[in-house]
C-alpha cells in the first residue's frame, strides 16, 4: 500500500517538526518516488468493453434464432503466469498483484428502424408464392407491427475451463455468470419507449481471467411455421468492464516498438521521469514557522502546486508521455474486438458451390444463365478489418476465435420439397452445412499488423502477430492407399492445434467431426464443438521472449507517433516499417488449400475421389469469427 | 471554475506569519494533507480518460457472381447465385408500403403505424427523393408520389451509462484496386457521366455518403425528430477522402507487406493494397451524457428503387453498369466495410 500516515497531535503536545512533517516529506516522496497506485485513489479501475457486433441473425441459425460468441480476458503479459501441474498439464497462478476484474454492465441492441416492428428476414415467406423458400424474399427488411411481440430475446454470459488447463471433450460450457429475458411486448413493441439499446447495470460479476466466456444470443421467435421469419439486424452488444489500473509497459528490452525518446527525455523507453518535490524540514529544535523557506505554509504550497497542476501520467495522442510524472499506475486493460468473416451471403461459408460462389475472389460464373461456378485455384477465403488508432497501446495477446457452428443453408424446415438440388451429391448434403470441414488439405494463416500511409506520402506495414495452423480435424496421412487412419475420436490433437487454448460447445446440436471408426473403414459422425480459440503468438519471441498461453514476443507498443516519438525500439531485430508512425491495426485472415486448386476442391478424407464441396462441409462457421487484442491502453485525454 | 474560499487544493488551511499557528489548524491541515494524498479525487488527475474501441465490418458478397439482376427463387436450386441479403443496411424511409405484406398496416385502410417516416435527422442528399417528388411538366403539375431512390442506413446503437466523450468516426469503404485482375469490388465514387448526376452536383464526383451521430433525447427517446445530432457529415467528396492519394502497386512491391500477404504464391490471399475511401472524423470531442442512447448511422444511395420497377435512373459506383450490371441494384455490395468508433471513458471506482 502506497498510504501516508502521520502522528497525530495529542491535545496538550509541544509542537515540533515531527509532528509536522513527516506527512509532508512522505507526499513529497511519492510525488518524486513516481509512486502514487491506485490503492490510494478515488478512482482505481478504468473500464474496458468487449464490443461485439452482428450484422444480422436469422432464423438460419442452429439452433434457430441462436448465437454465441465466446471471448477470453487474459492477463496482460506482466501478470501472465502459469504452472506445470503434477499431471503435466497447465495451471493458472493467481498471483496477489493480479488486477482485479468486474462485469459491471452489458447493453443489447440492434435496428428497429425506428419503429415499435420487426424486422422481416430474407426467409420471409408468408402472403408470398410459396415458391419463395430460397432466403431472397421480397419482404426483407420490411417491417411487421405485430410481430414485435415475438421478440423475446435470452441474453447470457458463461464461463468455462479452458481447454488449456485442463478441460476435456465435450468442452460443454460451465457456470452462467448472467443472464437476462427482454421481453419482446415490453421490450421492442412500446410506441413511446423501448428497451432498444438494452442495458443492464450494476452486475458487479467478478471475472476469472484464466477462464473462458460465452456470450449466448437466443431469439426464438425468428423462426416461424407460419413463414413470418423474422431477423436482428446490425446486433450491438457491449460488456462493460472494470479493471484495476496497473502499471504501463516501459522499457528498452521489454516492450517492441516502444518510443525510445519522449517528453521525458532522450532514451526513456517509456520511463518516466518524476517531477522535484522538496521539501526544507526545520532541525528538531527549531520552532515552526509559517513563511520561511523550511515554513509549513511554504512546504504545503510546495506540495499544493503538483496538485493544482494536476497528477501527471499516461500517454498524449502523440504516443508522448509528460515531461514528468507521478502516476505509478497509468495504464489500464483493453479488449478490441476484430470481427472477421461476418454478414456472409447465407450466414457462414460453405464448400457447395452455389454458396461458396458467393464469397468474393473464390469463383466465377459461367454457362447458360450463368449458373456454373468455376471456383478460382489457388486462392483463399480471405477477409482483413482495418481499425485506424488514435492513442497508444500496448499489444499483450492476440487470440482468434475461429467458429464451426452450422447452419441451414436456405433455412429449411425439413417440409415440402427441400429448396436446393445443386452442389452435394447427397439430397440431404445439399441443405445445410453441418460437418467441420472433412478434408486435411486446407490451412488458415492469420497475422496481425500495424500500417501506416493513410492520406500521408508513406505507406508500410510491421507484423505484429501471426499464426498458420492447418489440417483442422488432425486426420492421418491416408491417401487412399496407405497412411494412418486417424484420429479415431474427435478430442485428438495436432498441427491445427499448435496454439490451441480452448475448444467450446455452446449449442446443443453442434458441427458434426467425421473421424475414422475403430476398424479404419469408413467415416464416423461425432458431434464437435462451435468455436475454438487460438493464440496467435505475437512476433519477436527470439529476440524478446514474452508471456503468454505459448511462446510469443514480448508486448508490441503501437501508437500515432510524431517527430518526438517516431524512433522505436526494433522489432525482431530490425527497425520497425512503420516508421513510429503507425496508424492502423490490421487484422488478416486466410483459408486456402495446401496444394493447387480451390479451396472447395480439397480432398474429402474418407474418399479421396471426392472433394469437400461434395459434402455439407463448413469452411467458416455461420455469423463468423473473431480476433480479440488483449492489450493496455493508458490514460489519456 | 467554480468559487472557492482559497486557493488552496490540499488544505483550505493557510498559515501566515503573524498570525496564530495552533495545533488545531495544522492538525486540520495535516489531516487534509493526508486524506487528500491517500484517496485522491479523480479530478486530480490530468489524464483521467481511456479509449475505447467499437470495430465492425465485413466483406460483403461477391458482385462479380450475381447470376441474375432479377433473381427467380426457383433458379437457386440449379446453382444460380443472386444477391441475397442486404444486412444491416435499411431503408431511412418509413411508409405504409416498407410494411410486410399481410401484416397490420401493410394497406391504406389500416391504421396507419408508422411513428418515425424519416428516421434519421438531415441526411437527405440530392438524387434520392424519399417522398417522391414534385413536378411541373409542359401541361401540368405532377404532385410528389413515389420515392425517387433510397437511402439505406446501418446504423449502430449503444447505451452510454456513463458520461463519456465520442472521440472518433472512422470509416473505410476498401475497394479492389482498378488495376488488379481479379478485382471484385469496384466503387468508383463517381457518376458514369455528367448526364447522370443529380441537381447541383458540378461534376460527376459522388456526394452521397452521411455519416451521422444522434443521441436520442431525453424527453421523447422514440421521437427520431427530436434527436440531438452530434456528427453529421454530408456533401462531400468521397474521393477527396482516398484512403492514400499515392499510386500504390496492388501488392507490397515498394513497400513491405504483412502476413498472410498479397500476390504471394504461399500465402494464397486474395485482394490489393488498400484503395478507397477512408472518412475519418477524429478529435471530435463530443460529450455524451450519462444514460444516453448513442445511435452512428452510415447512409449510402441507391439511385434506383430497390425492387424491380424499372430502369436505373442514374448509374454510379453504387449503381454499376457492365460487367458488375447484376448487382447495379446492390450498393451494399459495391465495397467491404471497415469502422471504428473511438469513445473515451472515465476512470471509475469500479
Amino acid at each position: 500500500m502506497a498510504k501516508i500516515t502521520r502522528k497525530k497531535l495529542s491535545r496538550g503536545a509541544k509542537l515540533t517538526p515531527e509532528h509536522v512533517y513527516p506527512p509532508l516529506t512522505s507526499t513529497a516522496a511519492q510525488l518524486t518516488g513516481i509512486a502514487i497506485e491506485k490503492e490510494q485513489m478515488q478512482a482505481p479501475m478504468a473500464p474496458f468493453r468487449v464490443n461485439l457486433t452482428l450484422p444480422y441473425l436469422a432464423g438460419d441459425s442452429l439452433p434457430k434464432g441462436k448465437i454465441t460468441i465466446p471471448f477470453v480476458l487474459p492477463p496482460t503479459q506482466d501478470f501472465f503466469l502459469t504452472t506445470t501441474n503434477a499431471g503435466g498439464g497447465k495451471d493458472p497462478i493467481y498471483s496477489g498483484a493480479l488486477p482485479t476484474m468486474k462485469l459491471k454492465s452489458a447493453s443489447f441492441s440492434f435496428d428497429q428502424r425506428g419503429e415499435p416492428a420487426s424486422i422481416a428476414s430474407q426467409f420471409w415467406t408468408k402472403g408470398l408464392s410459396s415458391s419463395v423458400t430460397y432466403g431472397y424474399s421480397s419482404q426483407q427488411s420490411l417491417m411487421s407491427y405485430e410481430d414485435a411481440t415475438r421478440l423475446d430475446i435470452a441474453l447470457s454470459l458463461h464461463e468455462k475451463t479452458q481447454e488449456y488447463f485442463g478441460d476435456t471433450y465435450p468442452y460443454n460450457l460451465e457456470n452462467e455468470l448472467w443472464s437476462t429475458v427482454i421481453p419482446g411486448a415490453e421490450g421492442y413493441s412500446g410506441v413511446s419507449l423501448r428497451a432498444n439499446p438494452f442495458i443492464q447495470r450494476d452486475l458487479d460479476v467478478t471475472i476469472d481471467p484464466f477462464k473462458t466466456l460465452a456470450l449466448t444470443i437466443y431469439c426464438p421467435g425468428l423462426d416461424d411455421t407460419d413463414g413470418r421469419n423474422l431477423a436482428l439486424p446490425s446486433i450491438e452488444v457491449s460488456f462493460k468492464f472494470v479493471c484495476e489500473l496497473m502499471p504501463r509497459d516501459m522499457g528498452e528490452t521489454g516492450v517492441q516498438n516502444i518510443p525510445i525518446d519522449g517528453g521525458s527525455g532522450a532514451g526513456k523507453y517509456g520511463a518516466k521521469t518524476a517531477p522535484s518535490v522538496s521539501i526544507s524540514t526545520p532541525s528538531a529544535a527549531d520552532p515552526l514557522k509559517a513563511e520561511d523557506t523550511k515554513g509549513v505554509n511554504t512546504n504545503i504550497s510546495t506540495l499544493d502546486q503538483q496538485f493544482q497542476d494536476k497528477l501527471e501520467g499516461g500517454y498524449n495522442r502523440f504516443a508522448d508521455v509528460p515531461p514528468t510524472e507521478v502516476i505509478a499506475d497509468d495504464a489500464a486493460y483493453e479488449v478490441i474486438a476484430v470481427p472477421l468473416y461476418q454478414n456472409m451471403a447465407h450466414g457462414g461459408l460453405s464448400a457447395s458451390p452455389t454458396f461458396y460462389a458467393t464469397y468474393p475472389y473464390l469463383a466465377t460464373l459461367s454457362g447458360a444463365g450463368n449458373t456454373t461456378v468455376d471456383e478460382a485455384v489457388n486462392t483463399g477465403a480471405f477477409d482483413r478489418r482495418i481499425i485506424p488508432i488514435h492513442h497508444s497501446y500496448t499489444i499483450q495477446h492476440a487470440i482468434l476465435a475461429w467458429n464451426w457452428t452450422p447452419w441451414e443453408l436456405l433455412n429449411w424446415d425439413g417440409t415440402g420439397s427441400a429448396p436446393i438440388s445443386s452442389g452435394p451429391s447427397s439430397a440431404s448434403d445439399q441443405q445445410k452445412a453441418n460437418t467441420a470441414c472433412p478434408a486435411k488439405g486446407v490451412i488458415l494463416d492469420v497475422g496481425v499488423g500495424i500500417g501506416t500511409g493513410a492520406s500521408a506520402d508513406g505507406f508500410d506495414y510491421e507484423q505484429i502477430a501471426k499464426l498458420s495452423i492447418s489440417n483442422p480435424n488432425s486426420y492421418g496421412t491416408w491417401n487412399g492407399t496407405s497412411g494412418t487412419k486417424v484420429p479415431t475420436h474427435p478430442s485428438a490433437k495436432g498441427t491445427w492445434d499448435s496454439h490451441l487454448i480452448d475448444r467450446i460447445t455452446t449449442t446443443p446440436d453442434p458441427p458434426r467431426v467425421l473421424v475414422w471408426d475403430s476398424g479404419g473403414s469408413a467415416a464416423v459422425g461425432f458431434p464437435k464443438w462451435n468455436w475454438e480459440l487460438h493464440s496467435i503468438p505475437l512476433v519477436g519471441h527470439s529476440s524478446f521472449a514474452g508471456a503468454g498461453y505459448y511462446d510469443q514476443g514480448k508486448e508490441m507498443f503501437a501508437g500515432p507517433g510524431w517527430t518526438r516519438t517516431s524512433s522505436r525500439t526494433d522489432m525482431q531485430s530490425t527497425p520497425p516499417d512503420t516508421g513510429g508512425a503507425e496508424q492502423w491495426i490490421e487484422v488478416r485472415a486466410n483459408l486456402y488449400p495446401t496444394v493447387s486448386g480451390a479451396l472447395n476442391d480439397a480432398t474429402y478424407q474418407f474418399d479421396q475421389t471426392k472433394a469437400l464441396s461434395d459434402k455439407s462441409s463448413i469452411l467458416v462457421g455461420y455469423g463468423g469469427c473473431y480476433v480479440y487484442l488483449i492489450c493496455k491502453k493508458h490514460l489519456t485525454k | 471554475m467554480t468559487w472557492r474560499k482559497n486557493p488552496r487544493t490540499l488544505t483550505k488551511e493557510q498559515f501566515s506569519t503573524g498570525t496564530t499557528i495552533d495545533g488545531d489548524r495544522i492538525d486540520n491541515a495535516l489531516d487534509d494533507v493526508v486524506e487528500r494524498v491517500n484517496d485522491i479525487p479523480y479530478g486530480d488527475l490530468r489524464k483521467r480518460w481511456v479509449p475505447t474501441t467499437y470495430v465492425a465490418g465485413w466483406t460483403p458478397q461477391s458482385p462479380v457472381c450475381i447470376s441474375s439482376a432479377s433473381p427467380t427463387a426457383s433458379s437457386s436450386a440449379a446453382g444460380g447465385v443472386y444477391g441475397t441479403h442486404h444486412w444491416p443496411w435499411l431503408k431511412v424511409r418509413n411508409a405504409t408500403f416498407d410494411v410486410a405484406v399481410g401484416t397490420e398496416g401493410s394497406i391504406g385502410t389500416d391504421e396507419d403505424k408508422i411513428t418515425n417516416p424519416y428516421r434519421l435527422k438531415g441526411v437527405s442528399v440530392p438524387g434520392v427523393h424519399p417522398f417522391g417528388r414534385a413536378e411541373i411538366d409542359s401541361s401540368t403539375w405532377n404532385a410528389a408520389s413515389s420515392p425517387v431512390g433510397l437511402q439505406l442506413a446501418w446504423t449502430r446503437s449503444w447505451f452510454i451509462d456513463n458520461p463519456s466523450i465520442l472521440d472518433s468516426i472512422d470509416l473505410i469503404l476498401e475497394v479492389d484496386d482498378s488495376s488488379y485482375s481479379d478485382k471484385v469490388f469496384q466503387n468508383t465514387f463517381e457518376f458514369t457521366s455528367s448526364d447522370q448526376v443529380p441537381e447541383g452536383y458540378p461534376d460527376v464526383n459522388s456526394r452521397d455518403l452521411v455519416i451521422t451521430a444522434a443521441v436520442d433525447s431525453e424527453f421523447a427517446r422514440e421521437d427520431r425528430n427530436m434527436a440531438d445530432v452530434e456528427v453529421l457529415r454530408k456533401g462531400f467528396v468521397i474521393g477527396n477522402d482516398a484512403f492514400s492519394r499515392l499510386s500504390l502497386p496492388t501488392h507490397g512491391s515498394t513497400y513491405q507487406d504483412m502476413e498472410p500477404e498479397f500476390n504471394s504464391v504461399n500465402d494464397k490471399a486474395p485482394g490489393t493494397t488498400i484503395q478507397g475511401a477512408h472518412i475519418r472524423l477524429r478529435d471530435l470531442n463530443i460529450p455524451i451524457h450519462q444514460n444516453a442512447r448513442l445511435r452512428v448511422a452510415v447512409l449510402i444511395p441507391s439511385y434506383q428503387s430497390e425492387t424491380v420497377l424499372g430502369a436505373v435512373l442514374r448509374t454510379s459506383g453504387w449503381n454499376p453498369t457492365g460487367s458488375l450490371a447484376n448487382s447495379t441494384k446492390h450498393p451494399w455490395m459495391q465495397q467491404k466495410i471497415h469502422m471504428a468508433v473511438t469513445m473515451l471513458e472515465e476512470v471509475t471506482h469500479g
